[in-house]
């Protein structure tokens, strides 16, 4: 008998989206089981990857986030409370240390867009929802989209409206309350769309 | 039962009681952290004569063979020749001392002493409070602060060489005249609280046995007239106590008649309250630490002064007492931490959150 | 409006889809044991050690609960010294009776440190007192009068040498007899 965690909230696509992560894994590796430890970095590194890319775009630089995030994890499993909290608790460390990477880069932004850019993005909007896009496209739509938002406003738009959070997930990962998510939510759709609407 | 006639306790009150060559006696308790004292007695006296120069009898706080004793002489510019008798004592707490005054046979036996030490820690700091109190004599008396005013009450509780210098400085008239006032007033003090301690046990002994008149409110508010009365009679008053017209004049005839055992009884409990064998002398106090609170003089090494003297304990407790404090430097170090600690604590928190 | 928010939506949707896909994890994993094996071999960090003497600062309960405390300790710190100043100062005012010689109630805070300056063996009482310019000026002008009235004193004393003679016998004298108790 296995137990599964079930780590999406959201019930649409919830199969899809789901990752599950065998919670005897995550106590064995509590406990020091190192071999375990590399079954968890494979589970874990997609959907950290995901997050942390989305936020910063920068493939390098993502990875490396990655990396330092599976090697806190070891250093501290122990100290979380249990293997419950495991998935929030690493969206903690990631965003945590993109926030840092964001700081350091503040002036000199990755992307600037110009006319021709904001056309390659609408020509690929219209091509329809089938065709996803490349990380590289995705990275520099949502860094232009994303350009006058602070950190906090960029990780809670990225963790509601794209990797489809709750309310209450979101605010344990970024340590705000309920009702600031909401605000800087509410603050980054509106800044968004009005970009949307100029541009595209 | 001693019988002591009122001119006698009259002039026994009003009369200082110094006697030519009687010693210079000053005590000085070195209060340790730990509760302990050092006690250090000075005598010094001009008296040539070596049998009647320091008897252990006469000495004004208890002594015993467990003192350690020094003696030691001087000899002015002029000549004069001092005689000095030292002895210390190490009490290990306050109780030693206060058991030391309830067993005293010297001049002062008669005299109700306690000593009082206490030591608070304060965290920054520990306080210390030295006390030594004189409980009253009298029980019907009145407060010499009744009857005297603030410049007054400051010379009259003032040491002998402050009173002289004051009699003899630059303001001598000024003072002159402050001191004929307190030695009006006081005059006038010592004979009301004479004649309330009477009236206080007259009534406390015809209680039950007479009327209302004799009740002890009712003879208060008659105070002011029997003091006039003696007033009066002041030149015979022996006399005329003896014969009982005093009393005829202040209770009635027949009430005089009648209770004349009680009155004289009263007399009598009213000349051994007040006639005590005292010998005056001065007490000095060092505190451990830095001084914060005192009643007693300070001279200028900040050690502590107080004259002992028979009037101060008449109708009040006399109470000396002394506040010092010492830092606890691990209390400040430790605090100095944490708050350092909680600090960089918070600031961390604010740059990392920036 | 209709159309805004389609638009809006349309690039959400778009973006949502396209999660980003992470090659490889066997270059991850690779670096991450050499990582570890890195930290292993090189012991406790720094940083390691500021999170585990500050990690209380992120306890919300713990954070509040000791700044609270220090805000409570800084105060009855405040609070003590304040009355202890207080009742020094009140210390202060008291009459002081200096061996077998006195003083009456001094004028003014300068004579009463100088006095008891003069009288205790070259001591001050532990305390210090802020003068004015004024009782400064004053202080200065007294010592130039002293300074001028000595120099006037030498200048009698040398030109009248029978005076001079009985000065110096007198001080002599007074050097001897002192008594040391």
């Amino acid at each position: 008998m296995f137990f599964t965690l079930l780590l999406n909230c959201r019930l649409n696509n919830a199969f899809q989206r789901s990752i599950l992560i065998d919670i005897t894994l995550i106590e064995e590796c509590r406990g020091g089981n190192f071999n375990n430890f590399r079954k968890l970095v494979e589970l874990t590194s997609p959907f950290a990857y995901s997050v942390a890319f989305r936020m910063l775009g920068d493939e390098d630089q993502v990875k490396d986030i990655v990396q330092e995030t599976m090697v806190t994890i070891w250093q501290k499993l122990k100290k979380i409370k249990s293997a419950e909290v495991y998935r929030t608790w690493v969206y903690r460390i990631v965003v945590n240390k993109c926030y840092d990477q964001m700081r350091k880069r503040k002036r000199n932004p990755e992307f600037v867009a110009d006319e021709h850019t904001w056309a390659l993005i609408s020509n690929r909007i219209s091509e329809g929802p089938s065709a996803a896009l490349e990380n590289k496209e995705t990275s520099k739509i949502i860094s232009i989209l994303t350009e006058r938002l602070s950190p906090k406003q960029k990780a809670v738009f990225i963790l509601s409206d794209l990797e489809e959070m709750s309310n209450d997930e979101i605010s344990e990962i970024t340590g705000i309350s309920k009702s600031a998510v909401k605000a800087n939510l509410h603050y980054a759709r509106k800044s968004i769309s009005e970009k949307v609407e100029k541009y595209l | 039962m001693k019988r002591k006639s009122i001119k006698l306790v009259l002039a026994l009150i009003l009369m200082l009681i110094v006697s030519c060559n009687e010693p210079e006696t000053v005590v000085t308790d070195y209060i340790h952290p730990d509760g302990s004292v050092t006690r250090k007695i000075e005598m010094k006296s001009i008296e040539g004569d070596v049998k009647k120069r320091f008897n252990v009898s006469d000495i004004q706080v208890p002594f015993d063979s467990t003192w350690t004793i020094k003696d030691s002489v001087e000899i002015n510019q002029k000549g004069d020749t001092t005689w000095i008798k030292r002895a210390v004592k190490q009490f290990k707490n306050i109780d030693e001392i206060n058991l030391a005054y309830k067993t005293d046979s010297g001049a002062n036996k008669e005299i109700s002493r306690q000593a009082g030490f206490k030591k608070s820690f304060k965290w920054f700091n520990t306080e210390f409070r030295f006390s030594e109190r004189i409980n009253k004599k009298l029980s019907f008396g009145y407060p010499v602060k009744d009857f005297l005013n603030d410049e007054e009450l400051v010379y009259f509780y003032s040491p002998e060489n402050m009173q002289e210098a004051k009699k003899n400085g630059p303001d001598s008239l000024k003072f002159k005249a402050l001191i004929d006032s307190v030695k009006h007033k006081t005059d006038t003090w010592t004979m009301k609280n004479l004649i309330s301690e009477w009236i206080g046990e007259f009534s406390k002994l015809t209680e039950g046995k007479a009327g209302n008149d004799m009740a002890i409110k009712s003879l208060k508010s008659r105070e002011d007239e029997f003091v006039k009365i003696v007033e009066k009679n002041d030149k015979q008053l022996d006399s005329l106590w003896k014969n009982g017209i005093l009393l005829k004049e202040f209770i009635g005839e027949a009430n005089a008649l009648k209770y004349k055992t009680e009155a004289d009884s009263a007399i009598s409990i009213v000349s051994n309250n007040i006639w005590i064998n005292f010998k005056e002398y001065s007490v000095r106090i060092v505190m451990p630490g830095k001084l914060i609170g005192t009643n007693g003089f300070i001279d200028s090494t900040q050690v502590l002064l107080w004259p002992v003297k028979s009037d101060f304990f008449l109708t009040e407790p006399y109470e000396m007492w002394a506040e010092s404090k010492i830092p606890n430097r691990w209390a400040w170090i430790v605090s100095g931490l944490f708050l350092v600690f909680v600090l960089s604590g918070v600031i961390m928190r604010v740059i990392k959150k920036g | 409006m209709k159309t805004e928010s389609e638009k809006y939506n349309k690039v959400l949707n778009i973006l949502r889809k396209s999660k980003p896909v992470l090659e490889s994890t066997e270059d991850i994993e690779r670096e991450v044991i050499k990582r570890i094996a890195r930290v292993h071999r090189s012991g406790l960090n720094l940083s390691e050690v500021i999170d585990y003497l500050f990690g209380w600062v992120y306890i919300g309960w713990v954070r509040r609960s000791l700044i609270s405390a220090s805000i409570v300790l800084v105060l009855v710190f405040v609070y003590q010294q304040g009355v202890i100043l207080k009742r020094i100062d009140f210390l202060s005012r008291q009459t002081i009776v200096i061996d077998r010689e006195n003083i009456s109630t001094p004028a003014n805070e300068i004579e009463k440190m100088l006095l008891v300056y003069k009288n205790s063996g070259r001591r001050f009482p532990s305390k210090t007192i802020t003068i004015s310019e004024k009782q400064m000026k004053e202080i200065l002008e007294s010592v130039n009068e002293l300074q001028t009235k000595y120099k006037d004193l030498e200048n009698l004393i040398d030109g009248d040498p029978e005076l001079k003679k009985m000065i110096e016998k007198k001080l002599i004298e007074n050097n001897h007899t002192k008594i040391n108790l």
